[in-house]
């Protein structure tokens, strides 16, 4: 442990691996580096790639070396992405719940009483009031004593049983959008996975076609063939009618939150050795700028990744969003972007002389991207001279695809402009850090 | 060894300016291989951007400079490994430990992984760092710390060797131990190039370049500086020593007077007539003449202090052909 002579080449501690098949798989991955290494020095020009690739290393093995002991930042890289998560997942979590609610039920039915139940069963609504008519409910959401009004008309069991699709219609206060987004969509995820069952029926019974279901019998009852009981549950946003999914959140934070941590930790990378006087050490040894700036940046790819995971696993289990794209889509999406934000990061870092400043300017940035990347308000609906500056920030591109990918399944080439646009990001920020870091004083 | 021994940094009409400050004016430097060469002047004379400007980390306005034959700054990155650089502020990483401080310095200087650990091993040795390996450079006293920096700057085994004020806040042991360090170096065949404000480190330099706003003042083994000034300096027991100094400094054939304790060392004008054997006695006569009792006076040997006092006084010392 205290061995002083501890070297930490790539080829270490193997004997940590668990299993002899990790142990071979390891083996096998030194010798197939290892090969490279001696054909690439084999190349023309290729001794000076592999000292410059492990001046690179050297740099990033004592980067990681010294995150590990800086618990601010460490606490930075874990607990920005939890805390952002948490806050802006509980917003949707918590108003999804116990909503109060008002039920104007003209029907009054076991059959409508029984969807009452059912909705105040989603955990969503909550019937705190039953108001005799529509009036005097809308009156109470007027109040706000209810956020909800869930009106049954008179003829829904009538409908309901001739099939003619039942209609349920529900009022929301969408002042607050997210609570209005919630009621929504547990109605609707009500109305659907009702008919998805009778359809499960239909297409039981052999007559898909006609739609007629035998009747759903709660006790034990041989189904007989009648109407299908379609269930319609209109959904009138009374105060702001355009709303989306509360599940587009996670995707879009996923970018937020790699480009609060990737900018600002390589905008501090450089300027910290600066303020620390370790750049005049740095830059009178033989480690060049590009091999500087690659090791520097080589940790916090590893980083991002890593907080990719922790958002979209907390965003599975805790808030379902799902996963409908592929993961290696994702990963390359990510990887782009991560790479955007920390050339970024690198240009800041070149051009400014203090943490302070650094942090500052990364602000300086991180407003606009959450404010015009469509994180905040959708895109559409900004004016044209906010979406330019939107499409200038790689963030409204990475969020475009994470919706893409996580929300619609949809594959990278589906999108093949937003990816191209980070990487063009990417390779001008490069250029431009390039040039603005130089290996000298003042 | 030939006996011309070799040039390894030239510099010529070297010059930086910051705005309107010109912190190097036009300045020219010769040092051969193996030499202690030291840089004197007191704070703002311009040694740490001259020595930031031979390292390759400055661009000099104007002039010219060539380092083990390579121009600086252009050509400074084909150099590094063969340079070692010990900056003024400590710079080392203070969240490392000694040792992997050292093991950075390795890895970075491109040591071949197998003498990698054995050099580092080495160097801590060498350098008194073993029980302190583990140690982080925060908790290390300022000795430790510019030793450690010196271990640091000489992992690779430069050639040319940079220490820009290596001993400045460091107790007069650790100082001598780290001059017995630089001449171990040097004796292993490292040029020295060391920046200090003591006059006890510039006169064991072998060559010394004192250095006044940005200019070479003189430039010459310190013996030889000193030697300019022999004949020039008397020193006097006087009572009391207040009204001696006081009445001596008003004497056109003074250029400066110093208290050493019971000693007052009197640094006379190049023009007093008849130098120090004749100045001794007249200095005697004046004070008494004062009303002062004076029970010493006679010639002493010049120090490098009066030759610092001379230059700022501006005379000029040292061989013009070690400049140019």
């Amino acid at each position: 442990m205290n061995d002083p002579l501890r070297t930490v080449e790539l080829p270490a501690r193997p004997s940590r691996l668990p299993t002899r098949f990790l142990r071979r798989a390891w083996t096998a991955y030194q010798r197939l580096v290892g090969w490279l290494i001696v054909r690439i020095e084999a190349t023309k020009g290729g001794p000076r790639l592999i000292a410059a690739s492990r001046r690179a290393r050297s740099v990033a093995r004592k980067e990681v070396r010294q995150l590990r002991r800086d618990r601010l930042t460490m606490g930075f890289i874990v607990g920005v992405p939890a805390v952002q998560l948490l806050l802006f997942g509980y917003a949707i979590e918590q108003d999804v719940r116990h909503v109060p609610c008002a039920l104007v039920d003209q029907s009054n039915t076991v059959v409508t009483r029984h969807l009452a139940g059912q909705l105040e069963a989603t955990q969503t609504f909550d019937f705190v009031r039953r108001p005799a008519d529509e009036a005097s409910a809308r009156a109470l959401l007027e109040r706000g004593e209810v956020r909800a009004v869930v009106v049954i008309p008179a003829d829904f069991t009538r409908a309901y049983h001739r099939g003619r699709g039942a209609e349920v219609s529900i009022l929301v206060d969408a002042t607050d959008p997210t609570l209005a987004r919630a009621v929504a969509a547990s109605a609707e995820g009500l109305a659907e996975r009702h008919n998805q069952r009778l359809e499960r029926f239909t297409a039981g019974a052999g007559e898909g076609s006609l739609r007629a279901p035998p009747r759903r019998n709660r006790f034990g009852v041989q189904p007989e063939l009648i109407h299908p009981q379609f269930l319609e549950i209109a959904v009138l946003d009374l105060y702001n009618p355009e709303l989306r999914t509360a599940l587009f959140v996670v995707p879009a934070l996923l970018g937020v939150i790699l480009t609060t941590t990737m900018i600002m930790m390589t905008a501090l990378a450089l300027v910290r050795e600066r303020e620390r006087g370790t750049f005049e050490f740095l830059i009178a040894t033989p480690v060049g700028r590009m091999e500087l700036m690659a090791g520097k940046i080589l940790p916090y790819i590893v980083i991002g990744f890593i907080q990719v995971l922790i958002v979209v696993v907390t965003g599975l289990v805790l808030f379902r969003v799902p996963i409908e794209g592929r993961l290696v889509d994702l990963a390359v999406a990510s990887l782009v972007f991560i790479a955007a934000n920390l050339t970024l990061g690198l240009v800041i870092s070149a051009t400014t002389s203090s943490q302070f400043q650094a942090t500052q300017v990364s602000f300086f940035f991180f407003l606009p991207s959450v404010l015009l990347s469509g994180f905040m308000f959708p895109f559409e609906s900004m004016p044209a001279p906010a979406r330019w500056l939107g499409e200038l920030l790689p963030l409204t591109h990475f969020i475009r695809l994470s919706r893409g990918i996580l929300l619609r399944g949809s594959s990278l080439l589906d999108q093949p402009i937003e990816l191209l646009a980070m990487a063009l990001f990417t390779a001008v920020g490069f250029a431009a850090a390039a040039r603005l870091f130089q290996k000298q004083l003042g | 060894m030939s006996n011309t021994p070799e040039t390894v940094i030239e510099a010529r009409g070297l010059t930086r300016r910051f705005g309107s400050l010109t912190a190097v004016d036009d300045l020219d430097l010769e040092v051969s291989r193996g030499e202690v060469f030291g840089f004197l002047g007191p704070n703002g004379a311009g040694k740490s951007t001259l020595i930031r400007m031979l390292v390759g980390l400055l661009a000099p306005t104007e002039g010219s400079a060539r380092v083990l034959g390579f121009t600086i700054p252009g050509q400074a990155e084909s150099l590094r490994a063969r340079l070692g650089y010990m900056t003024q502020r400590f710079s080392l990483y203070e969240d490392l430990s000694v040792e992997e401080n050292l093991e950075f310095a390795a890895e970075i200087f491109g040591l071949p992984r197998r003498t990698r650990s054995e050099r580092v091993e080495r160097s801590l040795a060498e350098y008194g760092l073993h029980e302190r390996r583990q140690q982080r450079p925060a908790t290390l006293s300022g000795g430790w710390k510019q030793r450690l920096a010196l271990a640091v700057a000489t992992i690779h085994r430069p050639e040319i060797l940079f220490l820009d004020e290596p001993t400045a806040g460091v107790d007069p042991d650790n100082r001598r131990r780290f001059w017995e360090k630089i001449f171990e170096l040097a004796g292993d065949g490292a040029t020295v190039l060391v920046s200090t404000h003591y006059m006890d480190e510039a006169v064991r330099c072998h060559r010394l370049c004192v250095m006044r706003q940005g200019r070479t003042a003189a430039v010459g083994a310190p013996e030889d500086l000193t030697r300019e000034l022999e004949g020039r300096v008397v020193q006097l027991v006087a009572e009391p020593v207040d009204d001696a100094i006081a009445e001596l400094r008003t004497l056109d054939s003074v250029v400066s007077v110093t208290q050493l304790g019971h000693m007052v060392h009197v640094l006379l004008a190049p023009d007093a007539e008849g130098g120090a054997e004749t100045q001794a006695p007249e200095l005697a006569a004046r004070l008494r003449r004062a009303g002062l009792a004076c029970t010493l006076a006679e010639p002493a040997d010049p120090n490098l202090e009066d030759v610092f006092v001379a230059l700022l006084e501006g005379e000029a010392l040292g061989a013009p052909e070690s400049a140019s």
